[in-house]
C-alpha cells in the first residue's frame, strides 16, 4: 500500500477515509484532524488556558502531545486512585511524558482525600467504576476551576464516543443525549469541557503514539471488566469494518443533527444544579455524591 | 512465526499465514483493533509476513 499523500510506503491504513499514510503524513493527517475538531466544534482558542486530564493511557498522551506542539497553552493533571496494580506504573508514565516535554503537572493523590479506590470498592455494593468515575470527574472539575483553567480537555476518542452515544440512543437517555458532544460550556460551577480527539479511532490514536515515540501505560485497572461500553464497542467494530466511514458519520450526524432536539428538552425539564452543602460543588441533590461517599467511609470507619 | 498478544504480552506460534489480513483473521481481530508491529515498524494489512518473523500484535482497545 502506498502513502495516499507522497506515495512512499504507507504504514498505516485508514479505510475510513481511503487512505493510507507513511509516517511523517500520518502525522500531518493526525494534526489535521485535532485542528479540524477544534475549529469547527469551537473547542478553545489560543488564549485558553487548558488543562489536560492525563491517566497516562494513549488517548490522553497523544492529546497532550498534539495540542503542547500546536503551541497551546497547556498544563496536565492526573489523579493517583492508589490502585496497586494499576496506578503507581500510570503515575509513572504521566510523570516521564510531562518532564520530558517540558508540560506543568498537577498530580491528586486519592489517598490523601481519603477515597484510595480499593478502599472504596470494598465499602461499596455499587460497580465502583460509576464511583471512580464520579470521584474523577469531581477532581478535575475542582481543581480547573481554583487555578483559574478556562477548559478541561480529556483525551476521549471516537470509539469511546460512538460506544456512549449508541448506548445512550439504545435506552434513550434523553438526559444524557442533550449533554454529549466533543464541546460542553462552562456553567453553573462546571468549567467547559472539551474533547479535540473526538475525530480519531482508538486505532488512530495508538498508531500516533507508536510513529511519535510515546510511552503510554498498558497496565489495564483490575476492576474495568465490562467497562467503557465495550459490548457496544465490539458491535461499532463490526459496522465499522463492513462500512468504513460510520462510526464519524454516525456521530457526525448526531452532532449536527440530534443533539440540540436533546438539549432543548434538557433546558425545558432542566433542573439547574445548586453548590453541595458540604463542598459548594455543583448538584442536583442537597449533598454531592463524593462528600457522600465521604462520609460513608467516614462512618464505617 | 512468533507472535506476541500484547497488553496481556502473551506468545503464540501460529500456523502459517502469509499475510497481515491473515494474522488478525486468525486470532478474530479486525484490522482497526490492533497494532501489527515488525522490526519496530507498523504493517498495513496487506503487507505479506515470513515464517522467520517476529511480530507484536497491540490490541489498540482502551480499559478503563
Ligand atoms: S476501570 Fe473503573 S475503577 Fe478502574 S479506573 Fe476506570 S473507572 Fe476507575
Ligand atoms: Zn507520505
Ligand atoms: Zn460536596
Amino acid at each position: 500500500m502506498k502513502c495516499t499523500r507522497c506515495r512512499q510506503k504507507a504504514v498505516v491504513a485508514l479505510p475510513s477515509h481511503t487512505a493510507g499514510f507513511c509516517a511523517p503524513c500520518y502525522l500531518v493527517y493526525f494534526e489535521r484532524q485535532v485542528q479540524r475538531a477544534i475549529k469547527e466544534r469551537r473547542l478553545f482558542k489560543p488564549e485558553d488556558k487548558i488543562i489536560i486530564a492525563l491517566s497516562g493511557g494513549k488517548d490522553s498522551l497523544a492529546l497532550a502531545s498534539q495540542l503542547k506542539s500546536l503551541g497551546y497553552d497547556i498544563s496536565g493533571l492526573h489523579i493517583d486512585l492508589a490502585i496497586p496494580e494499576s496506578s503507581p506504573t500510570a503515575r509513572e508514565h504521566v510523570e516521564k511524558f510531562c518532564d520530558s516535554r517540558a508540560i506543568p503537572l498537577f498530580v491528586l493523590e486519592m489517598k490523601k482525600q481519603g477515597l484510595a479506590i480499593p478502599k472504596v470498592k470494598s465499602r461499596i455494593k455499587r460497580p465502583v467504576c460509576s464511583i471512580c468515575g464520579k470521584i474523577k470527574r469531581y477532581y478535575l472539575n475542582k481543581l480547573a476551576m481554583d487555578k483559574g483553567f478556562t477548559a478541561l480537555a480529556t483525551g476521549h476518542n471516537l470509539d469511546d464516543e460512538t460506544a456512549r452515544l449508541f448506548s445512550n440512543l439504545f435506552s434513550w437517555n434523553e438526559a444524557y443525549l442533550g449533554d454529549q458532544g466533543p464541546y460542553l460550556p462552562e456553567e453553573n460551577g462546571f468549567v467547559r469541557k472539551v474533547k479535540p480527539l473526538y475525530r480519531l479511532s482508538e486505532f488512530e490514536t495508538a498508531s500516533f503514539c507508536f510513529i511519535a515515540k510515546i510511552n503510554y501505560c498498558l497496565a489495564p485497572c483490575p476492576y474495568s471488566r465490562g467497562a467503557s461500553f465495550s459490548f457496544y464497542k465490539t458491535l461499532l467494530d463490526e459496522l465499522e469494518h463492513r462500512q468504513p466511514g460510520r462510526k464519524l458519520s454516525f456521530y457526525e450526524g448526531f452532532l449536527n443533527k440530534g443533539q440540540k432536539a436533546f438539549a432543548m428538552l434538557n433546558e425545558e425539564r432542566g433542573i439547574t444544579p445548586s453548590p453541595c452543602r458540604e463542598c459548594g460543588y455543583p448538584t442536583s441533590e442537597d449533598i454531592c455524591g463524593v462528600c457522600r461517599v465521604k462520609s460513608m467511609l467516614a462512618d464505617s470507619g | 512465526m512468533r507472535i506476541t498478544l500484547e497488553p496481556e504480552n502473551r506468545q503464540v506460534l501460529l500456523p502459517k499465514v502469509s499475510t497481515v489480513t491473515g494474522l488478525l483473521n486468525k486470532l478474530g481481530l479486525k484490522s482497526n483493533q490492533a497494532l501489527v508491529i515488525r522490526n519496530n515498524e507498523l504493517l498495513t494489512p496487506d503487507e505479506k509476513i515470513y515464517p522467520d518473523d517476529a511480530i507484536i500484535v497491540r490490541q489498540v482497545a482502551s480499559r478503563g
